[in-house]
This record gives C-alpha cells, sequence and structure tokens, in this order.
C-alpha cells in the first residue's frame, strides 16, 4: 500500500517536472488574457480621470484625455464610446467637440471597414455606469436638443455651426418624432443652399437630405414618380397592348334598306351596347367584336384589322377595316315561323378615337400601364342581306360612344 | 346573348377593380429611368433601418421608393419577401427602411357559408432601394 502511494506521488512530480521544465506554448488568446488587465488598467485610468474632470467642468483636462483616449482606439479595441463622448461633451458644454463628434459618428457609421467584427469596448466603470444613467434619465418622447438648447444658443459657435450642431443632433430622431424629420430637412435644405460649396454639403444633400426628402412619398410622387412615368408612357407608345372597349351609346343612319326593318318579326332591343376586344402588337390592332344592330335576337360578331397612325399621352386613333357576320338567332316558334338561324357578311370601314383620361400604374407593377380611356368610333359599314328573315343591301353609318380599359 | 351580357359585366367588374387598386395599392417611385443589372436570387440583399443609422452611405445611388399598402402586403413576412423580390429585380444591394406604420384593415372573410368582417393588424413600410457602389453596408451584429 505504502509502495503503491509513493509511487503514485513520484510519478506526480515526474510529470509535472516534465510539465515546467517544457517551455510554456500559450494561444494567442491566452497570451491576450494575460496583456490585456494592464493595457485594459491604463485605459481604465484614463476613464476615471476624464469622469473627475467632467465632474468638476475641466474642459482642458477633459479636451486632452479624450483625445488621449481616441488616440489609443484600434480596430478590434474602442476605449471610449461615442455615446459616451456625447454625454461628457454635454455636461461640460463642449458644443465644438460635440458637433466634430457627431460629424465624424454619422460619417463613420455605415463604414463597417473601420472595426473587426466584435471589438472589445471599455464599458465596465464609473463613467459607463454615469453614461447610462445620463441616458436612462433622457426624455425619450423628446429630441435631446429641447434640453440643451439655452446652453447651444449661449455658446461661442458661429451661427453655421449652432444650425449644423442642431441638425446632427435631431438626425438620431429624424425617422421617428415628425418634429425631428421636419427640422432635419429644413435645417439640411438651409444648409446646403447657404453653403453650396463646403466640404460636407454633398455628404449632406445625399446622405441625410435626400432620403429624408422622399419620406413625403406623396410630394416625392408628384416630383419623380409622375415625371418617370410620363418618361415611361412616351417610350412605351405604339408598342402594343390588351384593351377592352364598351360602347353604351349607339347610333347612327341607314341608307338604302327597304323593307329591312320587319315589325312584325324583331323588335327593338332596349339596352343596345358594343364589345370590342383588341390585341395591338406595335402598331397593328388585332379586332374583334360584339355589335349590336338594336334589334333583339340580330348580332354582328366582326374581326378586324386596325393600324394606329397616332398614338400621344392622351390619344390613340385606330382606324380599321373588319368583316362582320351578322346572324340572326331568334327563336320565331312564338311567331309561328321555324326556329332558324342564317348569317350575312358585312363590310365595315371605321375609325376608333380613344381618350386615355387616366393612365395609372398596372396593380403594383412599375413598367405596365393600365388607361382608362373614354372611346368613340365612327365609320360605314356596308351590308347586303338577302334571306328569308331580311332584304336589304345599303350603307349603315354609325356612331358609337363608350369607355374602355387599356393594358399595356 | 346571355353570354355576351355576361362578358360586359365581367368587363366592367375589373375595371371597377382596376380603378380601385391603382388607388389603394403599393405606391412604386423610380428616382430615374436608368437600369441596374438584376442581382441573382442566390445573393442576399443587405438591409439598413433607420432606427440604427438615419442616414444612407455616400456610396448608395438612389433606385426607388416604395410605399407598401396593407392592402397587397400585410404581414412583415409578405412586406419582406415583396421586397426582397424587387430588390433582387431592380438591382439593388441594399435597402434602407425608413419608417414601419402601423395599420389596421378591416376585410371580408368566409366563416363558413357566410361573409363577415374583421380587422387586421397590419403594417406598412416605407423603404428606399439603393445600388451602393461598396457593396452594401454589412451589419456587424
Amino acid at each position: 500500500m505504502k509502495i503503491t502511494s509513493l509511487l503514485l506521488l513520484l510519478s506526480a512530480l515526474f510529470a509535472f517536472a516534465q510539465d515546467v521544465s517544457s517551455s510554456p506554448k500559450f494561444s494567442d488568446f491566452e497570451k491576450s488574457l494575460a496583456q490585456t488587465p494592464s493595457q485594459m488598467d491604463a485605459i481604465y485610468k484614463i476613464r476615471e480621470e476624464l469622469f473627475s474632470a467632467v465632474k468638476t467642468q475641466d474642459t482642458v483636462a477633459v479636451a486632452n484625455l479624450v483625445d488621449e483616449l481616441s488616440s489609443k482606439q484600434r480596430r478590434d479595441f474602442i476605449p471610449i464610446m461615442n455615446a459616451e463622448l456625447e454625454v461628457v461633451f454635454i455636461r461640460t458644454q463642449m458644443f465644438g467637440r460635440l458637433l466634430n463628434m457627431l460629424e465624424h459618428h454619422y460619417k463613420s457609421l455605415l463604414d463597417s471597414s473601420l472595426f473587426d467584427e466584435n471589438p472589445e469596448i471599455a464599458k465596465d466603470d464609473g463613467l459607463a455606469l454615469f453614461v447610462a444613467n445620463d441616458f436612462r434619465n433622457r426624455d425619450t418622447s423628446n429630441n435631446i436638443f429641447y434640453s440643451i438648447e439655452p446652453q447651444i444658443k449661449r455658446s461661442s459657435l458661429d451661427a453655421t455651426q449652432k444650425k449644423k450642431l442642431e441638425m446632427m443632433l435631431f438626425l438620431r430622431d429624424a425617422y421617428r418624432m415628425p418634429d425631428a424629420e421636419y427640422r432635419v430637412r429644413e435645417l439640411a435644405e438651409e444648409y446646403i443652399n447657404e453653403n453650396p460649396n463646403a466640404e460636407d454639403t454633398e455628404w449632406i444633400r445625399k446622405c441625410i437630405y435626400e432620403p429624408l426628402k422622399r419620406m413625403n412619398i406623396e410630394e416625392y410622387y408628384m416630383e419623380k414618380g409622375a415625371q418617370t412615368k410620363e418618361f415611361l408612357i412616351k417610350e412605351k407608345l405604339y408598342s402594343g397592348g390588351f384593351g377592352a372597349n364598351v360602347y353604351l351609346l349607339l347610333s347612327g343612319f341607314g341608307i338604302g334598306f327597304k323593307d329591312f326593318y320587319r315589325k312584325d318579326l324583331y323588335e327593338p332591343e332596349s339596352t343596345p351596347v358594343a364589345l370590342e376586344l383588341y390585341l395591338q402588337i406595335s402598331r397593328f390592332a388585332f379586332i374583334g367584336e360584339i355589335v349590336n344592330t338594336g334589334l333583339v335576337g340580330v348580332g354582328t360578331y366582326g374581326i378586324g384589322f386596325g393600324v394606329v397612325v397616332f398614338d400621344s399621352r392622351y390619344l390613340k386613333i385606330r382606324p380599321y377595316i373588319e368583316y362582320g357576320f351578322t346572324s340572326i338567332l331568334v327563336d320565331f316558334k312564338e311567331k309561328g315561323g321555324n326556329d332558324m338561324s342564317e348569317s350575312t357578311g358585312s363590310y365595315t370601314l371605321a375609325m376608333d378615337v380613344d381618350f386615355k383620361f387616366a393612365s395609372p400604374y398596372l396593380f403594383a407593377s412599375n413598367s405596365y400601364l393600365a388607361s382608362f380611356c373614354i372611346s368613340a368610333k365612327f365609320g360605314l359599314t356596308y351590308l347586303d342581306m338577302d334571306n328569308k328573315y331580311a332584304k336589304g343591301k345599303g350603307v349603315t353609318g354609325f356612331f358609337d360612344f363608350g369607355f374602355g380599359i387599356y393594358l399595356w | 346573348m346571355v353570354l355576351y351580357k355576361q362578358i360586359l359585366l365581367w368587363l366592367i367588374s375589373a375595371i371597377a377593380i382596376g380603378l380601385f387598386s391603382s388607388c389603394s395599392d403599393s405606391k412604386f417611385i423610380r428616382e430615374s429611368m436608368r437600369v441596374y443589372p438584376s442581382i441573382p436570387p442566390n445573393v442576399p440583399i443587405k438591409y439598413l433601418y433607420s432606427e440604427n443609422a438615419p442616414l444612407i452611405p455616400i456610396t448608395a445611388q438612389h433606385i426607388a421608393t416604395v410605399a407598401t399598402s396593407a392592402n397587397s402586403q400585410c404581414t412583415t413576412a409578405e412586406i419582406l419577401k415583396y421586397i426582397d423580390k424587387e430588390a433582387h429585380n431592380l438591382g439593388a444591394n441594399l435597402v434602407f427602411i425608413k419608417k414601419i406604420i402601423n395599420k389596421d384593415i378591416v376585410e371580408y372573410y368566409y366563416l363558413g357559408l357566410v361573409s363577415t368582417l374583421r380587422t387586421v393588424h397590419c403594417h406598412e413600410y416605407l423603404v428606399d432601394f439603393l445600388f451602393d457602389t461598396a457593396g452594401g453596408y454589412y451589419e456587424n451584429n
């Protein structure tokens, strides 16, 4: 028993000796653990001094200590955060430094190349706690500017700098509070107009002012969307699409028909309507039409071919030729006749005029349009009917009026 | 003739729906007619929220602004899917989400055979589609 325990002790001693004799190999992580405390201690010491300088309102010391801390900033280490600097500069009323800091903050905010993924941050001391409390006690329903406005007004900054500081302070709430949005927009516009050649005018215009200007979607639409749509409309003229017209007011006259309308067989249609569908490819249109003849049971189905001779923002003119089948589909049984149908051909030469009074985008699309039109068409139809139920030869003129939709 | 009148009724309904939806649908405004190459579907789009950064990168070019409509896309998932699709189409590698508005809409739904109304809680997004020449902003966290 004794021998075993002695052996164990000896082997343990050997193992330890072996461990000590080999040179210590620490990983990078372990090295960083070993080195950081002294570095961090120095940082925390400066932060401690800064905290006391803030408390005693020693602005010279604050400026020096902040510079010292900032100079120690590395890709993987942040000795003092911008939020801490903000509180420090506000508490000591160093508004010039505050303005510079905020400008730098916003200019570098979206530059992800400045820091590594998870930089180390000095944040476990009295200063950090003080800053956290300061933020916690802020009135979140109002921008910070309102609480320091009198001090900024009294400060030694010139008028331009004061306005710029106000803009930078309001910026954080620009997309959260309507008053901040309005104020930043106003101040930015003013700054751009007053300092057209300043170094950061372009930055303020492009990064701050323009995205805010686009917040008022109606106004922006009036300015931009309408003009883009106009451009699109201009580009799409004569391009083609699908259209449907409904004619509700039909009028016309006939020349040459004799005994065409047999009162004993037909009755006038109470709701005269005509429907026209057309597919336009480039300037050419293929037309399908159902025309009401004004008599119950008599309808014309036509197929035609048209050419768009004029197309503009509001007006489209499309002459066409059409071959129609005029069918009689009347059930004559009631009148003692046989149930029969007869078909006769007709030729039409007409002109369709569309007044596109509105052309919004088609649903959520940004490249297709839907035009709503008031449509009119007029023309002549030659008809030669000679069958059991109707007989006549002649020309009818017509003028139809309706509305339509054109998807393009 | 019955079929003919039916077609007519359908057409009038379609026009009415068209007129109605053109007013209530998402607003889509392009900055210019300049066309950017579209982004392949497997390349992710980067998102920037105004609550994190109230400004856009200097390297970003504005392509279009969209205000979604609760009538078209209601839930966050639907809206983000729509935005992502549009961003790929437009060639926008960066999307700046400026404002998210809560909006309740009233819609019809069927309970068995009975049609009734309910209030649905929806969101409306106001976003800028951007092309960032620096490759888009990378969120570190």
